[in-house]
């Protein structure tokens, strides 16, 4: 994200500017950039393809009143990330239940693995098995590349916290993806 | 001093592997590693998983959710301008959120729900009889006198059923409310022919029949096309709604002639808005990228002649200008839609084209006011007076999402006005579930349908379907609901009602996914034999990855000998289970297809004395398109185990059909079907069809699905 954003900036400035002025025409052009790993992210994070939808799509539609609060670091991706982020954890809390019905049905396509060279389903099934706390550690490590630092200040957690999580977030990960225990 | 013996701690470990651990720390960690081959291979492993996690790339977003995230901004934005230009904005029913999508994400949803429908059905191209209506295209409530030439198969029968699907102007494209009714009995005259007549009711513009035994267990049902009749104007021209209605039936059942029709309703009654923009909506879901743009130049010329003609009538009606939004809106024209938008909104719409658009118009807060969404849905069934499934599942999902139970309930109970057929209460119960407050609620529907399934219903048979491929329908949603019910009891710890509600799933039928199901929760309940025996029977199903027995044995840490018993004894009870509903019907020869390179070669030839599949697949149908990636799939994985697989593609080559075939990796040899060789003996209607084949090139599976597929070819080995 970091690399289209340096490549992008002067499109960005100006959507940022246009959606500021109160322009919908930036839109498209920031959802063909982002939108892609913001779902992805999304759907890490709820788990489910249908919430992922709906988490991008509520940050979209807030876009013109939260990129107000947006400060030009040049991170346009990673703020929106946050956004992604902070919308899942607020549509999670809504519902416990759903997550433990969820991780039964991710257990369930992880038993119906292709192969041992696990693919990209399955993987994803690996990573909605894992508790939310370790899940969100993982995801926003390993796969959004954020740095542990930035990782707390994003869950409001202390940044060893963060070590631990990811580590048994690992530790879990292992057998479910066919990686050898010791 | 540290000591290098010790194991570091797991976030030490961790800042090592993020490489955040300071110079000292760092040269500790190290040279522990160095000798302790536990910590070595634990900063190995997270590093491959890690790795393998970044390789990864997102899939591109769905460009619905761009459209969907623009029409919310734009409702929202009109919905902002209009409060600041009204000192009191027009209110009819002050509500904030997202009706619309719900009712948007229900039709869809209810797509999706018939799509995943299993198809079988016993009707095909040789047993279909000639059926004459007369007038044929008749005026609304005319008398009609039906003249039946039977096929062999109902050649023996004294009194024969017409059945009707009836359609009036006002059903949604969607095959909730239509009535199907035995129309009239057919009585048999010396020379064999049938005959019978009867009234059209006068609120029908479009009907599709079929004949049958007076059982249901035999049906003609034309190969499945069935026999429609459109209503006329007098002149043999059909009425707009008729043709509408058309579109609205064939939808659901064959695109490419959807399509025709919708041409035909728009090339009829070119200054209807609403066949227009029901036009543009097909085009956007089939047409290439090239024939779409073509076809968006058209429209966007023929919008503005549109629009002044109805800038100059004094009232325009409100469905034309809801149409109209949805035209703009289709072909891009966003100032455009935005426009009538607003007048759809000051008109207070009642019918379904203005209340489509009209509904997000007036919810311009993203945030949830759920007794306010409810409120609209409310009003949408009572204005509309009948039981479109759209609008009840959309009350439902308001009701989940809020966590109203009483809400809920009131809308469950409008549900038993609609027909089995037409809504999956079991999926709704799986939405239920995800909310607390609704469990209970959720678990009393399913118990409720577990119920309703265990008597029989014919009144909502699909005019296409027999009497025992409908009871087979029933008996697998069965399945499905107990299999439902089975894990939501498991997540309540009720161990043993659990166990013994799948083991109930499992009694009957073949449902691989539902096995797989019912095996994980017997292995989370900790009975591991009713595990074993259900991922066996995945297992046998040439549809299931080959890795999953070695995964499956592993999880249920059970021996080879174990494990080949229960193989053996599932191979049987698929055999067993399948051959049941097999049938054994020779194909006349020859039935020749037609290579890529142009050269003939016979249907027999092919099938080369292997249980073998035929997949009619079409890149201008919507169901083959959504199908495409599990198609891919699956028959990897049979051609793997060692079955036929016969792709049949009838449309014309072209560069963007090879890019197509390219991108989703569907790299089968193509057959086309030049004749309707292979059409006429298998009965193939519409895309995607599946038949399959024994060996001897016999029809043992005629309109399959690809979930059962696997497991009939499995069947006939």
């Amino acid at each position: 994200m970091e690399s289209q954003e340096s490549q992008a900036a002067p499109d960005e400035a100006r959507a940022i500017t246009l959606l500021r002025l109160g322009s919908l025409d930036a839109i498209d052009l920031l959802y063909d950039r982002y939108a892609a790993a913001l779902l992805r992210l999304a759907r890490y994070m709820s788990g489910s393809d249908s919430d992922a939808e709906d988490i991008v799509h509520d940050v979209f539609v807030g876009l013109p009143k939260s990129i107000r609060t947006y400060r030009e670091e040049g991170r346009l991706g990673a703020w929106l990330s946050r956004l992604v982020v902070n919308r899942a954890i607020d549509l999670r809390r809504a519902s416990a239940r759903r997550a433990a019905l969820h991780r039964i049905a991710a257990a369930q396509q992880i038993a119906a693995a292709d192969s041992v060279v696990v693919h990209d389903l399955d993987m994803d099934a690996a990573i909605a098995t894992l508790a939310p706390t370790l899940r969100d550690v993982f995801v926003l490590r390993a796969i959004e590349g954020y740095s542990h630092a930035d990782i707390a200040a994003l869950l409001g957690i202390r940044t060893g916290t963060v070590h631990v999580r990811y580590f048994r977030a690992v530790r879990a990960l292992r057998s479910l993806l066919g990686e050898s225990e010791c | 001093m540290l000591n290098i013996l010790r194991h570091p701690r797991q976030r030490t470990l961790s800042r090592f592997i993020a490489g955040d651990a300071s110079g000292e720390e760092y040269a500790h960690i190290a040279r522990h590693i160095a000798r302790c081959s536990e910590c070595h291979e634990t900063v190995n492993v997270t590093r491959r998983i890690e790795s393998r996690f970044a390789e990864r790339r997102a899939a591109p977003a769905p460009e619905g959710l761009k459209r969907r995230i623009r029409e919310s901004l734009l409702q929202m934005d009109s919905a902002a301008s209009g409060e600041q230009r009204a000192t009191r904005p027009p209110r009819p029913v002050a509500v904030r959120g997202w009706p619309f999508m719900l009712a948007a994400a229900a039709i869809l949803a209810i797509v999706a729900i018939l799509l995943s429908m299993p198809a079988r059905y016993l009707t095909a191209g040789a047993t279909a009889g000639d059926l004459r209506l007369a007038p044929s295209a008749p005026a609304r409530g005319a008398t009609i006198t039906a003249s039946y030439t039977p096929s062999q198969l109902l050649a023996g029968a004294m009194r024969l059923r017409l059945r009707a699907a009836y359609r009036t102007a006002n059903d949604l494209p969607v095959p909730s409310s239509v009535r199907r009714v035995a129309a009239s009995t057919l009585i048999r005259d010396r020379d064999g022919a049938f005959h019978g007549t009867f009234r059209l009711p006068d609120s029908v513009v479009y009907a599709t029949f079929a004949v049958e035994t007076e059982d249901g267990r035999v049906v003609d049902s034309n190969a499945r096309r069935l026999w429609p009749m459109l209503v006329s104007d007098g002149s043999g021209v059909p009425i707009y709604e008729a043709l509408e209605q058309q579109v609205s039936d064939l939808m659901f059942r064959n695109w490419e002639l959807a399509l025709d029709a919708a041409k035909r309703a728009a090339a009829l009654y070119p200054m209807k808005i609403r066949a227009q923009a029901i036009l543009a909506t097909l085009e956007q879901s089939i047409l290439t990228p090239v024939a779409l743009d073509s076809a968006l130049t058209a429209h966007r010329r023929h919008i503005a002649e549109l629009e002044s003609r109805m800038e100059k009538v004094a009232s325009p009606d409100p469905e034309e200008m809801g149409a109209m939004v949805t035209f703009a809106q289709m072909v891009g024209d966003t100032a455009r839609a935005r426009r009538w938008l607003d007048r759809v909104v000051v008109a207070r719409p009642t019918g379904l084209w203005g209340l489509n658009v009209a509904i997000p118009r007036l919810v311009p807060d993203p945030d949830v006011d759920p007794a306010a969404a409810a409120a609209v849905l409310d009003s949408l069934w009572h204005a509309d007076g009948s039981a479109h499934p759209a609008i009840v599942i959309g009350g439902l999902m308001t009701a989940t999402r809020s966590g109203d139970s009483a809400a809920a309930r009131s809308w469950l109970e409008r549900t038993d006005a609609v027909p089995d057929e037409e809504i999956d209460r079991t999926r709704v119960a799986q939405s239920m579930l995800r909310q607390p407050a609704l469990h209970e609620s959720a678990l009393d529907l399913l118990r409720a349908q577990v119920r309703a399934y265990s008597h029989p219903s014919d009144a909502q048979r699909p005019l296409e379907m027999d009497a025992a491929d409908a009871l087979r329908v029933r008996r697998q949603r069965q399945r499905a609901a107990l299999a439902t019910l089975g894990e939501a009891l498991l997540a309540d710890g009720r161990k043993r009602a659990a166990l013994d509600t799948l083991r109930l799933a499992a009694a009957g039928g073949w449902d691989t996914e539902t096995f797989h199901r019912i095996g994980n929760a017997a292995l989370l309940a900790g009975d591991a034999t009713t595990a074993r025996d259900m991922f066996a029977r995945v297992a046998v199903d040439p549809s299931t990855p080959p890795a999953f027995a070695d995964s499956a044995r592993a999880r249920l840490k059970i021996d080879a000998d174990d494990w080949s018993r229960a193989v053996r004894e599932a191979t049987s009870e698929l055999r067993s289970r399948m051959l049941q509903v097999a049938e054994r019907r020779p194909l006349p020869e020859p039935v020749t297809l037609t290579r890529s390179d142009g050269t003939p070669v016979s249907l027999r030839a092919l099938v080369s004395d292997r249980p073998t599949v035929v997949v009619f697949w079409s890149r201008g149908c919507g169901n083959a398109l959504a199908i495409t990636s599990r198609l891919v799939r699956l028959t990897q994985r049979w051609v793997a185990a060692g079955y036929g697989v016969i792709l049949v593609v009838n449309d014309r080559p072209s560069s963007e059909l090879a890019a197509y075939l390219e991108q989703h990796h569907l790299s089968l040899p193509l057959y086309r079907d030049m004749q309707h060789e292979a059409r006429r003996a298998l009965g193939q209607w519409g895309t995607p069809e599946l038949f399959v084949l024994d060996g001897q090139g016999r029809l043992r599976y005629p309109h399959t699905s690809l979930e059962l597929a696997g497991a009939q070819l499995a069947s006939l080995r």
